[in-house]
Order: C-alpha cells, then structure tokens, then sequence
C-alpha cells in the first residue's frame, strides 16, 4: 500500500477532482505532478478510491505520454524532435545527449540525476532546436550548446 | 469584477479597457509567449519592470501574446500618448537600461526600432485608432510603416487580431478591441439565424478536414438529446504547429468567445476546452479567461440576462498525438484510453457520453465572433470560391525567420514562403510539406499552389491545421519520410490492424532504403500497403498516414532510386555518407576541430584539417559549425 504521505497527496488529488471515474486523466496528472511519477501502490490505492480496474488505471497511465510509472531523475531532459527540429538536427542532439549521459532514450541516469526524453513538438518550431531542461526552454541549441547546458546542471 | 448584463456594461468595461491600452503614461508591451519566454523574454519583462522603477518613469509594463515576429524575439512594443506605436526587436534583457534610456530621452530607440504604427484598424468595430496626433514626430521618421513592411502588406489578421496588442490575461483589453459585442449579439438573433450565419460564411474546419463548420453545428442542433455538449480542440500536436500554442497565449477569450456563440446556436448546456499536454502557459491562460468570464457573467445562467445557461471546464490532455481525432478526444475526456471509434456513429448525435456533441478546432472557434460581428458576407468574401476567410501559418524548418502569420486563403505558398526572408545559408528550397503528418512533401514547384483546402488536396497534400515546413537541399526524401512514419507509429493508438501493422511494416521497407539495399519489389509492397491503410484504418491519423510517403514517391522517384543505388544524394542518411571536407571551399578557421565528441577531425591551426573515417560516428556537429558549408555528407 502506498504510505502515509503518498496516500495524503492521492487523497488531496481525489479531492480536487471528485471521485469520478472521468477525472482519472485529472487526478494522475496531478499525482504525477506530485511524485514525478506513478508507483505500483498508487494505481492500486487509486483503484479502490476510484473503484476503477488495476488493469484499466494502468491501461491509462501506460497510453499517455503525460505518464511515468518509473521513477524520474532529478532533472527532465526533453529533447524536441518535432519536424521543424528534426529538420534543424533535433535528432543529432538527442544522440550526443545519449552519448553523453549513456543513457537511452526515455531512460533515467544511475545516479537518477537525469531523465532523458524525447518530444514530439511542444510549439518552439520557431527557436528550434529546442530542448526543455525541467521548465526552462533554450532555442537554438546545438551540440556545443547541449554539452555546456548538461554540464552546468551537474 | 463587473457583471455584464446590457451594452451599457459592456460599454464601460470596453472604456476601462481603452483606459489600459491607450493609457496618458507609455504603456510597454512585452511579447510573452512560450517561444518568446524561451528567446529571453521574461528576463526583458523583469528588466524593464525594474528599469521603470528605478528610474521613477510612469508606466505601464504588460505582458501580450505573439506578434509573430519570431525571428526578433525578444520583442518589445511601446504606445507612448500622441506618438506612433513602435514594435523593437530583438530587446535582450542586458539592454534594457540602453532602450530605456533612449525611449526616455529620445521617445524612440532607432537601433532596435523594427516597426511603427500610425494608425490601427480595429477589425470588430470597423474602426480606427489614431496613435498620432498631428502628423509623424521627425524621429520616428526612418521606421518604417507596419502596413508597408513586406512582412505584413499581405498578412490579415483576422484570427489573430488581438495577438501581441492585448495583454491575454485582461479581460478589459479583449473588450476593448470589440470583444463580448458579438456575444451581446447573438442574444438579438435565434440560434437558427446564428448558424445560418456562419453557413453563409463559409467557414470550414481547421483542424484539416475542411468540413463545413455551419453544417456541423446544424446536424448538432437537430440532434436529439437534453443535454448537449460543445467541444474545443486544442490538442493537437502536429509536430511543427506553433500557432496553436501562440493562439492560446494570445488571445484565449477570442476561442471562449466563439465557444459560447456555438453553444448558443446549438443548444449546448456544457463545453470543454481540451488542451494538449505540454501547454502549461496556454492552459493558464485559458483557465484565467475562463474565471474572468464566469466572473463577468459571461458564463453561467442567464447570460446577458438572454435566459441562456451555459458553462465551460477547461482539460488538460494527456499527450496523445490521436487524442486530436474527435472520438479519441471524447473517450479521452471520459477519463478513458483515447482510441478512436468507428465512424458510421455520428459524435453529432451521439458523441461525449453519448450526447449529441460538437467538436471544433480553437482556430474555428475564434473565426466566430468575427463573423457575428462583420457578417456573413463580409468574410465570404476573403479567400477562394470553395476556402473561405483566413488561415493562421506556422512557417518554419529550414528558413531564415521562421513566423507566425495569417493570411487569407488562396494566398500561394510562395507568397508565406517568402515572407520567412530566404532559406538558412542560402541553400535552396527543394520542397514544401505542409499539413503535418497527415500532409504530403511537394516539390519546390508547388510554391504556386494557392492555400485552399481542396487545391492542396488534389496536390497530393493537405491543409491540416497550418504548418508550413520549408525543406532545403539537404534534407533527404527517404529520410524525412522515415521520421513521419516513425512519429506516426509511435503515435498510433494501435485499435485497428491496418495502422498499427501497416505503418510497422512501411517503416521496415523505408529502412531498408536508407541502408541502400532497398528495391523495386519493396516499392511496389509499399505502394500497396498505402492503399490497404487508406482504405482499411478506423481513422483519419491511419488513413493519412501513407500521404508522406506516397507524395514523396510521386515527386521525388529519382531519390528512391538513388538510394537504391546506394547513395543519399543530401548526404542524410548514415549508412550511405561519409564525411569529407571540400579544401576549395574550407576558410581554414578550425572551428570544428574542437566540436568533434570522438576527436575524429583533426589538424593544425590556419591548415585545412582532415577527418578520420574509422573514428567518425556521422554525428553532425562539425556540420553544424562550419560557416563555409565546406563538410560535405
């Protein structure tokens, strides 16, 4: 079962949203949020409050891309590969950063320090290449650039 | 804040408003939009904040939506009393105290200065505001005019009329522009005459299918049901669109707006506003307006004192590219898995929780009150015979200024292209791919082709919600296909078999081409497995998915073959290109020597280095940094 705090924030999320099957996608954004992702005792406290099937909670939180139910590293790394970066070598960043960290793709360093993500266009088309490190954007990234702002973060 | 019930209301908010944007102190505008914040510009925002204070200036500094300048951003914007309304760009946060100073002691900061605005057209009221009085201060001589900058000469905002004017989070400022008055309107006419409206208009959806918007609602209203739902999407997540990001940061209560008149003409009681994932400040925004409106009175029972009921809740999404298909988007919202279903049940009869549901796009929804407010013909007659009113571009890829515009339909390609002021590194302009995904590539010739839904679509492409991506000579036929294919693949939902299978089995083909070992039979597998997907998937995101392929296929055969032969003439894909440097063209300036993470290049200073095949990994970093252009791939 998910202990005591874990249980308060996933009450407080129930809360927010009602007890209603339609606020699922609500009320694991909010938990997700919370915990940086969602644990196997979380879906099975959410199944009970919500009376939802273990299967379906999971069901919804493997679809969407909003979901993790590993455990995130302390920074969020996304790398956009939507076409206008991919067309301005998004792609190439996200190898070098794979190099990098030797961490692939959607994977979480060792020492859970990064998480590595690519994205599907978040609407930087304009300042492209764009890679979000946690809430801060940076545009025209390049590999040089990417190598310096991982560095900084260290 | 105030109730709005009569014109007398909505009067004196409009005169509160006018008070904010045309304040007796100068009033400085900051472009905030994610792709503005990400140049800098909350940093500017700040700076300048502090900047007045210190200085002890009287003004006001706000924060406004995109202007679509992308390329100049950080933007800034400055309305000072009897003077022209200067744009400057790009403002970056450590010069602020400079353009401070020469605002302060000059009225203008010429080096920055991009343009001025003598006069503005307020599209709704059909007026103008005068921002000068008297004729132009001989200091802002030199600027030139907005409406003669080939930037703008053929834009028409329509759309985004209120963009990078109005602070987005003012309800007052939207007011003053003309907004709610259409709203005030529609409670004059019946719901039948609303629609009949925006039948003559001629509004289509723009979210890519082009069905006509009037007879949507018509089907919705005639539909059986006592509670009925409107919808807005604002979800979807075509890899390259800006604008709906921008549209939402901008001017979130143009959408509510819209939102609330369709609700009216189709007898809704409840709506949604479905925002994708990742949207955190348009999600903010929206939900701001959303309060503000309920606060006015604008949402609720008895609207206007009209005895209409209607309210909104704003949803975020949950980052599901096929959540933008309308089936997906409901069960999505029904706290499901967001997989389609099959058509033949019509989401108009029967849609969110088997009510009879409408969905529009935000773009449709904030065409609208525009065409309350002008009327029927007036909008009808912008555009093309079957395209009507204006469409919203996101124009990127390998282009100069990459922009955000808004022009009026049947404007050709070549027009929004040029408007990007030239390809990066004055490569050339190989093809067009507009329409996302679901789109198809055409060749530079297409550049002809007028924005119009059903030209587009013979063309072999299609408008979908209005990115425009430019592609230069060295981006590789084979390749981009394989990255649509793959984007689409990792966004299928996988329900029906045609999609999931087919699109698993097109990119094992299309792998095979960019390893060189593909053939003509595989070509032909291809062909046909194209046909099946578009006739066999359950929706839109299945049934489109081979249009990058087969357009690509259609107007660069020649690629195909080369790959077949074992070249990729753009020198993209990986296991057909080695680097080598040009020695007639390198300047010798070492910069890639020192970018290469495997030390693959190598040489002395002021001599042209070489490169050690066996050590390089093809990663384009030294590419990426050579000015020359002398690595070639």
């Amino acid at each position: 079962m998910a202990d005591h705090l874990e249980e308060k924030e996933i009450e407080s999320a129930v809360k927010k949203f009602g007890a209603k099957k339609e606020a699922l996608i609500s009320i694991l954004q909010e938990i997700q949020k919370k915990q940086g992702f969602l644990s196997e005792e979380t879906v099975l406290c959410l199944s009970e409050k919500l009376d939802i099937p273990v299967s379906q909670i999971f069901g919804v939180a493997s679809y969407y891309r909003a979901f993790s139910t590993q455990p995130q590293g302390r920074h969020t790394i996304q790398v956009c590969d939507g076409t206008s970066c991919h067309l301005k070598g998004g792609s190439h960043l996200l190898t070098r950063l794979e190099r990098e960290l030797k961490v692939a793709e959607k994977g979480t360093t060792e020492d859970l320090k990064f998480t590595l993500e690519k994205v599907r266009c978040q609407g930087y088309c304009h300042v492209g290449p764009a890679v979000k490190i946690d809430d801060t954007v940076h545009g025209s990234v390049t590999q040089e650039k990417v190598v310096k702002l991982i560095e900084e973060q260290k | 804040m105030m109730k709005i019930s009569t014109k007398a209301d909505l009067e004196a908010v409009r005169e509160k408003g006018e008070d904010l944007l045309y304040p007796p102190y100068p009033r400085i505008m900051v472009g905030m939009a994610t792709c503005c914040i990400a140049r800098g510009a909350d940093k500017v925002m700040s700076a300048l904040e502090e900047e007045v204070k210190k200085k002890g200036i009287k003004a006001s500094v706000v924060p406004v939506g995109c202007m679509g300048l992308c390329h100049r951003e950080p933007t800034v914007g400055v309305v000072q009393p009897g003077k022209p309304k200067v744009a400057y760009g790009p403002v970056n946060p450590e010069e602020v105290p400079d353009f401070m100073q020469s605002i302060i002691s000059e009225g203008v900061d010429k080096k920055r200065a991009l343009y001025r605005t003598d006069s503005e057209y307020l599209l709704l009221n059909g007026e103008s505001y005068r921002y000068i009085t008297g004729a132009v201060p001989e200091a802002f001589k030199g600027i030139p005019e907005y409406s003669d900058a080939p930037f703008f000469k053929k834009q028409l905002r329509v759309v985004l009329r209120n963009a990078g004017y109005i602070n987005p989070e003012s309800i007052e400022e939207y007011i003053a522009k003309g907004g709610y008055g259409s709203l005030l309107k529609v409670f004059q006419m019946k719901p039948e005459e609303v629609i009949g409206e925006v039948t003559r208009a001629g509004l289509r959806g723009r979210s890519g299918g082009g069905f006509p918007t009037g007879a949507k609602w018509l089907s919705c209203r005639k539909a059986e049901g006592a509670v009925k739902y409107v919808l807005c999407n604002a979800s979807e997540g075509d890899p390259g669109i800006g604008m709906h990001k921008s549209l939402l940061e901008s001017d979130p209560h143009s959408i509510l707006e819209g939102l609330i008149i369709g609700a009216y003409a189709i007898g809704a009681q409840e709506g949604y506003i479905y925002i994708s994932s990742g949207y955190p400040l348009g999600m903010k925004r929206m939900e701001k307006a959303v309060e503000d409106a309920r606060a006015c009175g604008l949402l609720g029972k008895n609207i206007m004192n009209s005895g209409f009921g209607f309210d909104v809740t704003v949803k975020e999404g949950g980052g599901a590219y096929v959540c933008g298909e309308s089936t997906a988007l409901m069960a999505s919202l029904e706290g499901r898995i967001g997989e389609p279903r099959p058509k033949y049940i019509h989401t108009a009869e029967k849609g969110l929780w088997d009510s009879p549901t409408d969905l529009n796009n935000l773009e449709t929804w904030a065409n609208v009150p525009v065409i309350i407010s002008k009327g029927a013909k007036w909008y009808a007659q912008i555009g093309t015979e079957k395209s009507k009113g204006t469409k919203v571009i996101s124009l990127s890829g390998n282009i100069k200024d990459p922009s955000l515009v808004e022009v009026p339909m049947g404007t050709p390609l070549r027009d929004i292209i040029e408007m990007g002021n030239g390809m990066v590194k004055n490569r050339k302009l190989k093809a067009i791919q507009i329409g996302g995904p679901a789109g198809g590539v055409l060749p530079a010739e297409s550049a002809t082709l007028p924005l119009d839904f059903d030209q587009l679509s013979q063309a072999g492409s299609n408008l979908g919600s209005g990115g425009l991506m430019v592609m230069d000579e060295k981006t590789c036929m084979v390749d981009i296909t394989r990255y649509f294919l793959n984007f689409l693949k990792e966004e299928s939902c996988g329900k029906c078999v045609p999609c999931r299978e087919g699109l698993k089995k097109l990119i094992e083909l299309m792998e095979r081409m960019s390893m060189g070992i593909g053939t003509k039979e595989d070509l032909g597998l291809m062909e046909e497995l194209s046909l099946a997907m578009e006739k066999g998937s359950l929706c839109e995101l299945g049934k489109t998915a081979p249009h990058v392929f087969t357009s690509t296929l259609r107007y660069f055969k020649g690629e195909y073959e080369a790959h077949m032969d074992g070249k990729c003439p753009a020198g993209a894909c990986k296991d057909l290109v080695f680097y080598s440097i040009d020695s007639s063209i390198c300047t010798a300036c070492g910069t890639c020597i020192p970018v290469c993470p495997v030390n693959a290049v190598a040489g002395e200073a002021k001599k042209i280095p070489s490169i050690d095949l066996k050590k390089c990994i093809k990663c384009g970093a030294c590419i990426e940094v050579c000015e020359a252009e002398a690595i070639k791939a």
